[in-house]
């Protein structure tokens, strides 16, 4: 009964969220055509109109793959705020969350399933346009190891994940607008802490760092890579935050 | 008989504002009950309470539950109307089979076509919530509260926004209910239509019940003393004075109402010694019992300054 119940918001919620899910899928793949183009094809392209074009270094592999990273960063820090800012404040505040929540459905799985609803709804286009657009890259120009791209769209996802949820947490109690804007002031400030020695570790850029930097190959100590992990504790931790805020608010 | 639900010392503070103060009532297995009182009394607090919807102190139980720790298993029992927005992308079919699934109920398809039917939305199934008319929203809310066949109602301003055809319909409708044994809460303004198919009553204003009763022990009660309306310049300290006169109040309506320690003699009595204590009366007659009459006098005693009156 409980999980069947959690099952039917879940599916309800995928459902309220299917043009999200349209619209992000098309704009994704939009940004990695873009980004691959004008990666690739520039020169090209600003040669059809006559421009002579110099390029410095002509491109990577390595150097896509960073150009990408920070690219797809700034982008999801974006689509992840604006996208969850309104998650659970848009159904406090018009009241409809009292028809769901006197439906059979405990708070906690009604919080759960509304954030696995609109992560994945967020998420899930840019994966997959994501793997698109770098199949694509691979047999262009052969230049990526399969295994990096994997593990550097984990870090994405989990980094992604995060943005998510700390904006979610936030929309629990003060409206979509204070969230939306409070997590990307939050996000700006976190992300430069990241460059700052002893408080870096404040800031989850600095684990997603960690391991950009692995999987560019750079030489990094194993207690670094471990702590690494603590991405996942970052996400955890706002995703707890957000049960336990719906479950003890009014609504 | 028992009860359904079951209130004690139920306090409620958002914030500085206290919306309920040390409310207790009980509310008889069976019976319509009409929860009256004027804009920000605290009836949708007490409602949203009594689904699980809002932190409370005291205790509240439904079915020998406290809401507190089971109001999910509570719920299932129960069905809902708040005074809230619905999903406005939601087609009614959607929103009602939604509600039906989680509550498992038998033979859903058919069970909304029925609840469709009864609240006059059948041809509006596939439509939007969001492009519906208040009326027509209020229905929709109407269905989802009646979808599960629930044994007891909640329902917070079920008429507000129908129109008078549907009005009559709702109040058969909640009539026809609980003589199948179901039990109906329902708070409104019309006083009419409390006192139409009420069974009991309660009164609360600024978060406390004035009133509370069967509708039979309100009106026992409110005759146990003769109440006078009288209009004119009455001298009230001097008419206080008298002993046939127990409480001399105005109305909002700026009359006086008076009350006399069980019936007088006569009544011209009472004119004659009104005028003579220095009032001129230009018009009186006993008061008769009616819930708004009720309604108005229990508010008024206790409206502060800056309210109306
Ligand atoms: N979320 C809230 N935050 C702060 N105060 C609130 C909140 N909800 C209600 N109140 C206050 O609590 C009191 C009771 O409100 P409630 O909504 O229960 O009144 P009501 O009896 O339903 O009134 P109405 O007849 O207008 O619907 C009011 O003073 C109201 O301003
Ligand atoms: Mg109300």
């Amino acid at each position: 009964m409980r999980t069947k119940s959690f099952l039917y918001q879940l599916q309800n919620e995928l459902w309220n969220e299917r043009i999200k899910i349209l619209i992000l899928g098309f704009l994704f793949i939009f940004q990695v055509l873009s980004s691959i183009i004008s990666i690739f094809y520039m020169e090209e392209i600003l040669k059809l109109f006559g421009f002579e074009f110099i390029n410095p270094a002509p491109p990577t592999g390595e150097a896509a793959f960073l150009d990408y990273f920070t690219d797809q960063l700034i982008f999801g820090l974006l689509i992840m705020s604006l996208g969850t800012m309104n998650i659970f404040s848009g159904d406090i505040e018009n009241g409809s969350i009292c028809y769901s929540l006197t439906r059979p459905i405990s708070r906690t799985n009604y919080s759960i399933a509304k954030l696995v609803a609109r992560l994945t709804a967020l998420i899930l286009p840019f994966v997959v346009a994501s793997l698109i657009g770098w199949v694509y890259m691979a047999m262009m120009f052969e230049v990526f190891p399969i295994e990096r791209l994997f593990w550097s769209l984990v870090i994405l996802v989990l980094l992604y994940a995060y943005l998510g949820t700390v904006t979610s947490a936030l929309s629990t109690r003060v409206s979509a607008l204070t969230a939306g804007l409070g997590a990307i002031a939050l996000f700006i400030v976190q992300f430069s802490l990241s460059a700052f020695k002893p408080i870096e570790l404040l800031s989850p850029f600095t684990y997603a760092a960690i391991w950009s930097d692995f999987l560019l190959g750079s030489s990094i100590a194993l207690d670094e890579i471990f702590l690494g992990f603590a991405l996942i504790g970052w996400i955890l931790v706002p995703f707890i935050i957000s049960i336990f805020s719906i479950k003890t608010r009014d609504l | 008989m028992s009860n359904v639900v079951q209130i004690e010392n139920l306090s409620k503070n958002y914030g500085q504002i206290r919306a309920l103060d040390d409310v207790i009532l009980a509310i008889p297995e069976g019976s319509i009950f009409g929860y009256l009182g004027p804009n920000g009394a605290g009836k949708t607090t007490t409602m949203k309470i009594l689904v699980g919807l809002l932190h409370y102190t005291g205790s509240v139980k439904i079915f020998d539950q406290e809401v507190r720790y089971n109001s999910v298993e509570i719920n299932k029992r129960i069905g809902f109307l708040p005074d809230a927005e619905m999903p406005k992308n939601d087609s009614i079919h959607r929103f009602l089979s939604m509600t039906g699934k989680m509550n498992e109920i038998f033979n859903r398809e058919k069970r909304i076509q029925e609840v469709l039917a009864e609240l006059g939305l059948r041809k509006l199934r596939n439509r939007k919530i969001g492009n519906l008319s208040r009326g027509q929203r209020q229905r929709v809310g109407l269905a989802n509260a009646l979808l599960t066949d629930p044994q007891l109602l909640i329902l917070d301003e079920p008429n507000s926004g129908l129109d008078p055809v549907a009005r009559v319909r709702v109040l058969s409708l909640l009539k026809d209910l609980a003589k199948d044994g179901k039990s109906i809460i329902f708070s409104s303004h019309i006083i009419g239509e409390v006192d139409k198919i009420a069974t009991d009553i309660a009164i609360i204003h600024r978060g406390r019940i004035i009133e509370q009763g069967t509708r039979k022990d309100l009106f026992k009660r409110y005759l146990s003393h003769g109440k006078y309306v009288l209009a004119g310049k009455v001298d009230r300290e001097k008419a206080l004075a008298l002993d046939y006169v127990k409480s001399c109040d105005r109305d909002s309506l700026g009359r006086y109402i008076i009350t006399t320690p069980g019936d007088i003699p006569e009544e011209q009595l009472l004119v004659d010694l009104i005028q003579k204590a220095g009032s001129k009366i230009k018009y009186f007659s006993s008061l008769e019992f009616s819930l708004e009459n009720l309604f108005l006098e229990s508010i008024n005693g206790r409206l502060m300054e800056g309210e109306y009156a």
